[in-house]
């Protein structure tokens, strides 16, 4: 206590030091007084007198100074004598001030908002209650990384009988579901879950009460449903007496009997759910037999709290020895294991997909950093060997080594923190702009990741400005104190040449490390403009919708009815140039049913279809026309293919490829499902491959030729004249005008679509462009400095060689070739880290191969160019040197 | 800039006065409390000259390095300071103990009362044989 109250004392000592050197002054002064006076008495005479006193002191200076030392912090007095003398040389030369604070704020801020979305994406706890006892238990297939889910019976005995877990809660998130109230509808995300949910998970509803467990053991009886704080506000007007109220879910009436608190969204980060109902009701919203039993219900995934003291592996382990699989209707097929993870983090069907795009951004800006780091060393170097003059004074005068070391140090610190402010700023001006390629998934539904700043991101972006700091400023600053005096002080030049090669290194390093960033912003570019334009499709001027009739329980003939009536309205609209519709399945164009649910073979061989890559699709007769797919053979469906007509299929290039190398593929046959169809057409491949798969079989057949109108899942492309985002609502309401209750989801533009589905590469894209722009940049600079330095450092060399009779034009060319090279040099290394780099991207490669050879030339030009430019600039300065002046200024 | 002067100047007397004692480090705090107690409010000349008798002049004191001493005792709490005038009439600055001083030198005063008996037992003849 006593201790810290003198810290804190001789802290306030660092201040006002005027006023107390001048007390310190007066005490000492009347100390000697005294003694003399006291001396006197003792008959010594006035010389003497004063002599004694000041020896019995041991010396007033050396006094002041050990008082000092203890009045203040010795080592922080000096640190800050360090930071005071840094910023006034940081503000004389407030060129370089400004370049290096600049790039680096933007090396950093890149880096942090990268880290935000990892944050966001993997560390953020859930806003409940001791976040980290929750986990999450999920059935996968360990051949195929996706998530096959739990049957009822399972999760019961789980839940029973495992003694990990405190309490153990099944949840299904639905995407789409039908939630009509008393003054709108809407699709959107919601969960099924056991009674126990929110206890669970500690979270209290703000308004009415969670679920109690007698409303989760009879399928189909308690309709009941808490709904989400934001639905409470958008949907139910905030009423603050809605406890009780009915709101219709897929078309059942369901008594509201609570509202979540605000930042309750759920458990799963990025897709927050806006309505809980009891597991008990999956059956009845059409998510399992509706036969009043629990029998094919699929629970996602399982969420529970681990009793205290148990470790998630542990609780995995249990959970692996204790579980027995019992065969259900829907997972039968596949042998699962049971995985259990830290409940905090994007969903792990999502997680591989992430990891790869976070390790992939991660990896570009901390390349961008490096670059940063590299470009500012060389400038420190450079400015060192300007300020050797000034350091070598300050050495013959007794300074040590390491008080240079450290005062140069310190001002790469305080860069570095300057920074770390701003890049801080920056992050969060470049998070706004990440967050919107978070904001929806490819169907339209919101995403929800907290971004906000949090201690995590904090001390992230103060650590890599420190750690940016001792990287680019310890090695100038031990370089810059490495001196030979008394050649410095002589005035010799030869010191020029000192540490070439390490600038020289750098500049190179700089070079090789933009080519790389750029070959792959320029790759992802291309890929980019090969996604937005499609490959033998065309998706301008095309507006998407979802019609689900399945939802409101339509049957077969309502669906047809509705189809017929839909089809005809919409292509009476002004400004529709065609229309499509498709059997539903995710996604219009990429993401089809799988055709492994599908037995496909040829009559005479055997079964053919691939256990998975087939994609079947049941399509209508506009279908090719609308979406433009070029008919390589035979015809596209037309309206006659219907159920009473022949079988008819229609296949892609790669399918007859593959199934009839050396035929024609049209009027082969195929058995699909034990029926016999004949191939009519052979059409292009439409989807954009990445270069890592080939383009996928695709197998067509003709929607009244299908059973499609079962599913009541209808999926509608139509082709307009105009900007058809605007038309989306109008469209919206025609469908209205023919059947004002049929649930309508994810309306969009095609491009839309293209760009949430391919989200991963036009993020990518994004962040690619930003950095290698300024990594070309820094290469300027970088280039720009050392060539500056050096012909200010070879004014007298310059002026010798023209004395001598050299031309300007040979002075010139002399250190534009010495450009070129280092250039040349960085771009030839950058481009094999380029190729190596291509690893990492290649997943987002579309349209290119990964070492297109064009994208590495162009870009190689585009950097020699820019060296080229940097090194000219000095050049022409070079040119210009009198020989008179330059030989005179020794 | 300049490196800081070393601490040498602290012990260079003992060179001129070799019959006398440095003051041993931490002692002197102990004195300058005590000498605080037992004379009141006293300036720093005062009290190097106090100790100096006290100590029956047999220790030699270097008094420049009672001010960074003072300093710290005040920083820590134990004495407080004054500025006021000598006996002859010479402004100066006055220390005395405060409450928290004269508990600190109590304890201190112990503990060496406690160091020296065992010291002297050790380094006694008799002190072996007991």
């Amino acid at each position: 206590m006593r201790a810290l109250r003198a810290w804190f004392l001789r802290f306030g000592g660092l201040f006002a030091r005027k006023r107390r050197d001048s007390e310190l002054d007066e005490e000492l002064d009347s100390h000697l007084h005294l003694h003399i006076e006291d001396n006197l008495q003792r008959g010594m005479t006035p010389a003497e007198a004063r002599r004694q006193a000041l020896i019995k002191l041991g010396g007033v200076e050396q006094t002041k100074e050990r008082y000092r030392d203890r009045r203040g912090i010795p080592f922080l007095e000096t640190l800050l004598q360090d930071i005071r003398f840094a910023l006034r040389m940081l503000r004389k030369s407030p060129g370089f001030t400004a370049v290096a604070v600049l790039t680096l704020a933007l090396g950093i801020g890149a880096n942090t908002a990268i880290f935000t979305l990892v944050d966001a994406l993997y560390f953020k706890p859930l806003p409940v209650n001791y976040p980290q006892q929750l986990m999450r238990v999920y059935a996968r297939v360990p051949s195929r990384s996706y998530n096959e889910g739990f049957s009822d019976p399972e999760f019961k005995f789980l839940r029973d009988h495992a003694s990990s877990f405190g309490a153990l809660s099944a949840e299904t998130q639905v995407a789409q579901l039908h939630v009509v109230t008393t003054s709108d509808s809407a699709e959107l995300r919601g969960a099924f879950v056991s009674a126990n949910y929110f206890s669970l998970l500690g979270v209290e509803p703000r308004l009415g009460r969670a679920f109690l467990p007698s409303e989760d053991v009879a399928p189909g009886r308690d309709a009941v449903a808490v709904v989400s704080n934001q639905f409470w506000k958008t949907h139910l007007a905030s009423n603050p007496t809605v406890v009780g109220a009915e709101i219709h879910i897929n078309r059942i009436p369901f008594k509201i009997i609570g509202v979540a608190p605000p930042n309750f969204y759920g458990d799963i980060a990025g897709m927050p759910a806006q309505v809980w109902v009891p597991t008990s009701m999956l059956g009845a919203c059409g998510y399992a037999c509706s036969d009043g039993t629990y029998r094919c219900i699929v629970y996602d995934g399982l969420v529970g709290r681990l009793v205290p003291g148990r470790s998630p592996a542990a609780a995995q382990a249990e959970l692996r020895s204790l579980m027995v699989w019992s065969a259900t209707d829907w997972l039968n097929r596949t042998p699962r294991q049971v995985v259990a993870m830290p409940a905090n983090g994007v969903d792990p069907d999502q997680r591989a997909e992430s990891d790869a795009q976070m390790q992939l951004l991660a990896s570009v800006t901390a390349s961008l950093l490096l670059i940063v780091c590299a470009n500012l060393a060389g400038l420190l170097l450079s400015r060192g060997l300007a300020r050797r003059k000034e350091i070598a004074v300050r050495l013959s005068l007794g300074a040590s080594r390491s008080r240079i070391v450290r005062q140069l140090f310190t001002e790469s610190l305080i860069l570095a923190v300057i920074a770390g402010i701003l890049g801080l700023w920056f992050s969060i001006w470049a998070r706004d702009v990440l967050s919107g390629f978070y904001a929806t998934d490819s169907e339209g539904f919101h995403h929800l990741y907290d971004l906000s700043l949090d201690w995590r991101v904090l001390a992230y972006s103060i650590s890599i400005a420190l750690l940016a700091g001792i990287f680019f400023g310890l090695l100038p600053a031990i370089r810059t104190s490495r001196q030979d005096l008394v050649t410095e002080l002589k005035g010799g030049s030869c010191a020029e040449h000192s540490g070439n090669w390490l600038r020289h290194g750098l500049v190179i390093a700089q070079v090789a490390l933009s080519m790389t960033l750029l070959v792959s912003a320029g790759l992802l570019i291309r890929s980019g403009l090969a996604i937005e334009r499609g490959t033998n499709f065309d998706p301008g001027h095309m507006a998407l919708l979802r019609l689900r009739p399945e939802l409101i329980k339509y049957t077969p003939p309502q669906v047809e009815s509705l189809i017929h009536r839909v089809m005809q309205a919409v292509q009476m609209m002004p400004g529709v140039q065609s229309a499509a519709f498709m059997e539903g399945g995710e996604g219009l164009v990429w993401n089809w049913q799988n055709g492994h649910e599908l037995t496909v073979s040829v009559p005479g061989e055997n079964q053919i279809t691939p256990a998975s890559g087939l994609r079947v699709q049941d399509v209508n007769a506009t279908f090719f026309a609308t979406l433009r797919i070029p008919i390589l053979q035979g015809r596209a469906f037309t309206e006659q293919d219907n159920a009473a007509a022949p079988r008819v299929a229609i296949v892609n290039d790669a399918f007859a490829q593959g199934i009839w190398p050396h035929a024609s593929a049209v009027g082969q046959m195929l058995l699909i499902a034990r029926r016999s169809y004949q191939v009519v057409g052979v059409v292009a491949n439409i989807q954009p491959s990445s270069t890592l798969q080939a383009a996928s079989p695709h197998l067509y057949l003709s929607y009244w030729q299908s059973n499609a109108t079962q599913n009541g899942d209808i999926r509608m492309a139509i082709r307009v004249a105009g900007d058809p985002s605007r038309e989306l609502s109008r469209i919206r309401h025609i469908v209205q005008s023919v059947d004002p209750i049929v649930p309508i989801g994810e309306e969009m533009t095609m491009s839309e679509q293209l760009g949430l589905e391919y989200m991963p590469v036009l993020l990518g894209r994004s962040v690619m462009i930003f950095c290698g722009f300024l990594a070309l940049v820094l290469s300027a600079i970088g280039v720009y400095s050392i060539f500056a330095f050096a012909v200010r450092a070879r004014t007298r060399e310059i002026g010798v060689r023209m004395a001598l009779g050299a031309e300007p034009a040979d002075v010139l060319r002399m250190i534009v070739l010495r450009g070129v090279e280092v250039s040349c040099l960085g771009v030839v290394i950058g481009a094999f880290g380029a190729v190596g780099a291509a690893r990492f991207t290649r997943s987002l490669i579309f349209g290119v191969t990964a070492n297109d050879s064009w994208t590495l030339l162009a870009v190689g030009l585009l950097l020699i160019l820019v060296a080229l430019l940097a090194c000219y600039i000095p050049a022409r300065r070079a040119m210009k040197v009198d020989p008179m002046v330059a030989l005179r200024h020794e | 800039m300049t490196d800081k002067p070393s601490e040498k100047s602290n012990y260079k007397s003992s060179d001129r006065t070799s019959d006398k004692t440095d003051v041993q480090q931490g002692t002197l705090a102990l004195m300058i409390l005590k000498t605080l107690d037992s004379m009141g409010a006293l300036h720093g000349y005062g009290i190097a000259r106090r100790i100096e008798q006290t100590s029956g002049n047999l220790l030699s004191l270097n008094y420049g390095t009672l001010y960074p001493a003072l300093l710290k005792l005040e920083q820590e709490g134990y004495i407080a300071s004054e500025w006021g005038f000598s006996d002859n009439n010479r402004k100066a600055k006055f220390y005395k103990l405060t409450r928290a001083g004269r508990k600190q030198l109590e304890r201190e005063a112990q503990d060496w009362v406690q160091t020296t008996a065992i010291l002297a037992r050790f380094l006694s003849p008799e002190g072996e044989r007991t």
